[in-house]
């Protein structure tokens, strides 16, 4: 597989190869820029697939780490018969599983968390074959109105759209994980009551005083830096807390109800979650170097709340990652992630998590072009 | 800046630059601070302070001429704006503005003295804009301020931007330049002058940006300072180094240190000892031969802190050296306390040594100093001839400037190592 990481498009005669397929991800505003520089991608290799996602930021393997590209792309030279791509809308029929005869296996980007990603997630998951999906929620700067955005050849969907990138497995292997540095803490607390996205009681108690009863104040700082993100077992599986994290969004102190990233209803249970020490984050990090393959590139969706948790170290554990993944890379910060927390899990939407998709060769393959 | 300024002063400093631009004269803008005054909240009351106000605002006035600008901007902070005929006599009127203010100020039988940082800026020599006027002159005197008490800094003296157009590509440049090898390294060789080789190199950074061309450190790291583009070409940098010592042991180049500079808004961050934690582990650091110059600047404040910092970098054997020593703010309680191993002496004290008696005694010193605390010394910016001859009086002390080499790229420097 050939490839290359670029930040900008203006050195594509030092591109020793012809890509097929390039994913850019792009900061949200920055689309004009994105599109500009689509255009002169689109000159140079006019049968290129283009595929984009909107970030907060942007996330690159030249190292070390610097927070100022607004746009990163991923070349990839592989065979077209490799893979297919497609949109899915409200309403609209897509064929979600264009190579039937292997195990499915795609990268999803979406618009928004919505009840579209959530059904198309259970369609998918629904397969007898053995499926990975892993992808993103697209990105934005939570201080701009800035809406988050994906680009697929020429095109620019801004709600309500899942953009499947579908591998064909049987010519690449697509793998991945979620991560996150948190571990459930206390009690089991249980949903009583909701209003439309938000949590009014938990245990028959206002939900603000249940939390905090546990927490402390929750300080707006702390909800601006995603602390205390809460662990949420759906209801059949009350039991079990490897569950994916849901971020506190906002909180009412006259109503007292927490409003988070997942739509939760009455009778789930959640735990909340707190940071794991730093030598155990280390050593998480450190899990990527499974995936490591020959003939392979990833990709990184990096929750937002890392930027808050990471600070100033992003540099620093980006690099961390690197030594442990040794491969090229591209990601982005994302309002949510998409992916297993575990190799026999399924892929949930995820909160607060470093998610990994690997693509990696079957075998030798040469481009057509 | 606009915002801090009053606004009638903006609107006045624009018609007197549209005058002086006219004529023979230049505009020149005196930021002045009176420094160290906070403790006044503690020994005056509200009528006190406002009567020390009044009374520094009557001496300002005394000073000024009728068509002079003048104006208060903060806290014992003040503009003042008015033509000129050379710089020289900016220097001059902001010598005699010190002068004025020597004179201790009694309130009610409190004497208090007033020490001045003062910056100057000249349209249309180190501005084009009434901003960047305003912004040269308050960051020369904060660059004064930070060395000392009743000093004067010209802007002229200060790193200046041709354009303020080449000011905002350098900021927005920075980045990409690490990406595409724009930024790269040079290494200027040191010379042990009793063993008479080359003993080690400092790693310089060097920029080649594709529009203006070489662009020199003095501009684009302070830069990297201000935009959070230190710590990635820091870091680049000691990645540089791990480089570097794989192909001097490639050529078998033995015993040969590299010293990386560290600047200070890296050095006290807390993701420092982390990041060097990390390097030293996943990269091929001879960190017994790595070296790290800290400038004299880092030593101000947070002592303590700093102490904490280097102690952990000597766990990983790293040695410290201070670099252009004896211009700033190092004390001997500072040589005391902290773990430096080096000193560099700054070029000011070397150039011409050999026609001046006092330098040659203050090298002297400094030199014996450093022996008696176990440090070694680094002589800077030998260049002449002469300066080399002094300084073969000691045999102990290493060497670094154009006289020996002028910094190279690796394979230059690895060549010039075997020839020598």
């Amino acid at each position: 597989m050939q490839y290359a990481v670029l930040t900008k498009c203006t050195n594509l005669d030092l591109l020793a190869f012809t890509p097929t397929i390039i994913i850019g991800f792009y900061t949200a505003g920055n689309e004009k820029l994105f599109s500009a520089n689509t255009e002169h991608f689109k000159q140079a290799f006019p049968h290129v697939d283009i595929l984009g996602c909107s970030s907060e930021s942007n996330i690159n393997d030249i190292l070390p780490h610097v927070d100022h590209f607004q746009c990163t792309y991923l070349c990839l030279n592989i065979k077209k018969e490799a893979y297919a791509v497609s949109i899915i809308k409200a309403g609209e029929d897509t064929d979600l599983y264009p190579f039937p005869d292997n195990d499915p296996a795609a990268i999803i980007f979406s618009t928004d968390y919505s009840e579209l990603l959530d059904n198309t997630l259970e369609t998918l998951n629904q397969t007898e074959k053995s499926p990975t999906y892993i992808g993103a929620i697209a990105g934005s700067s939570l201080d701009s109105d800035h809406t988050p955005s994906l680009f697929c050849n020429g095109t620019y969907y801004k709600n309500d759209a899942i953009l499947l990138w579908h591998i064909n497995q049987e010519f690449y292997t697509l793998s991945g994980i979620s991560l996150h540095d948190f571990t459930p803490v206390g009690s089991v607390f249980e949903v009583t009551k909701t209003e439309e996205d938000k949590i009014v009681e938990v245990d028959y108690k206002p939900a603000l005083d249940a939390i905090e009863e546990m927490t402390g104040p929750l300080a707006q700082t702390n909800i601006d830096a995603f602390d205390y993100p809460l662990f949420i077992a759906p209801k059949k599986e009350s039991g079990a807390f490897h569950t994916p994290l849901s971020s506190i969004k906002a909180i009412d102190r006259e109503r007292k109800t927490i409003e988070i990233f997942k739509k939760t209803k009455a009778r789930a249970k959640f735990r909340v979650g707190i940071p794991l020490s730093r030598a155990v984050q280390e050593m998480q990090l450190k899990k990527f170097s499974r995936f490591r393959a020959e003939n392979a590139v990833a990709l990184l969706f990096v929750c937002i709340a890392y930027k808050y948790h990471w600070r100033n170290f992003e540099p620093l554990y980006l690099m961390r990652i690197a030594h442990a993944l040794k491969l090229p890379f591209i990601g982005l910060h994302t309002f949510g992630e998409i992916g297993p927390l575990s190799l026999d899990d399924v892929t949930q939407i995820q909160n607060q998590t470093v998610t990994l998709a690997v693509l990696s060769e079957r075998k030798e393959v040469k481009c057509v072009f | 800046m606009k915002q801090s300024v009053p606004e009638d002063l903006y609107t006045q400093l624009g018609q007197k630059i549209s005058l002086t631009s006219s004529g023979p004269n230049l505009l020149a803008l005196y930021y002045i601070a009176f420094d160290d005054l906070a403790y006044l909240d503690d020994v005056m009351d509200r009528i006190q302070e406002d009567f020390l106000i009044e009374k520094i605002d009557k001496k300002i006035h005394s000073l000024l001429d009728a068509a002079d600008l003048y104006s208060k901007i903060g806290a014992y902070q003040y503009i003042i704006a008015h033509d000129v005929e050379s710089a020289k006599d900016a220097e001059e009127f902001a010598k005699h503005f010190i002068h004025t203010f020597s004179e201790p100020c009694i309130i009610n039988s409190h004497m208090f003295y007033l020490f001045a940082s003062i910056g100057i800026s000249l349209y249309s020599i180190d501005a084009q804009t009434i901003d960047e006027l305003i912004n040269t002159a308050k960051s020369t005197m904060k660059q004064v301020q930070k060395k000392g008490k009743n000093l004067i800094g010209m802007g002229q003296t200060q790193p200046t931007f041709a354009s303020s157009e080449l000011y905002a590509s350098i900021m927005r440049d920075l980045p990409a330049a690490l990406e595409n090898n724009e930024i790269y390294f040079v290494y200027q060789l040191q010379y042990a002058i009793g063993t008479k080789r080359f003993t080690g190199a400092e790693i310089l950074a060097r920029w080649e940006h594709p529009h203006y061309g070489p662009i020199s450190p003095s501009l684009f790291i302070p830069i990297a300072e201000q935009n959070g583009m230190i710590a990635p070409l820091t870091i680049h940098s000691i990645i540089t180094a791990s480089k570097a010592f794989e192909v001097l042991q490639a050529e078998r180049i033995h015993d040969f240190t590299l010293s990386v500079n560290i600047s200070p808004s890296f050095l006290m961050t807390s993701q420092f000892n982390e990041t060097i934690k990390f390097l030293t582990s996943n990269y091929a650091l001879d960190t017994e031969k790595l070296r790290f110059e800290i400038t004299e600047e880092v030593l101000m404040d947070h002592t303590d802190y700093l102490k904490q910092t280097l102690l952990t970098l000597k766990q990983y054997n790293i040695k410290i050296e201070l670099d252009d020593f004896g211009t700033g703010y190092t004390s001997l309680k500072h040589l005391a306390y902290l773990p430096i191993d080096a000193l560099k002496i700054d070029k000011s004290f070397v150039t011409d040594i050999d026609t001046s008696e006092k330098k040659q005694s203050l090298f002297r010193a400094i030199t014996e100093m450093a022996r008696a605390l176990d440090m070694e010394v680094i002589a800077e910016g030998i260049e002449t001839e002469e300066e080399h001859q002094f300084i073969q009086n000691f045999p102990a002390i290493t060497a670094q400037g154009y006289k020996y080499a002028k910094p190279l790229p690796l394979e230059a420097m690895v060549k010039c190592i075997q020839h020598t």
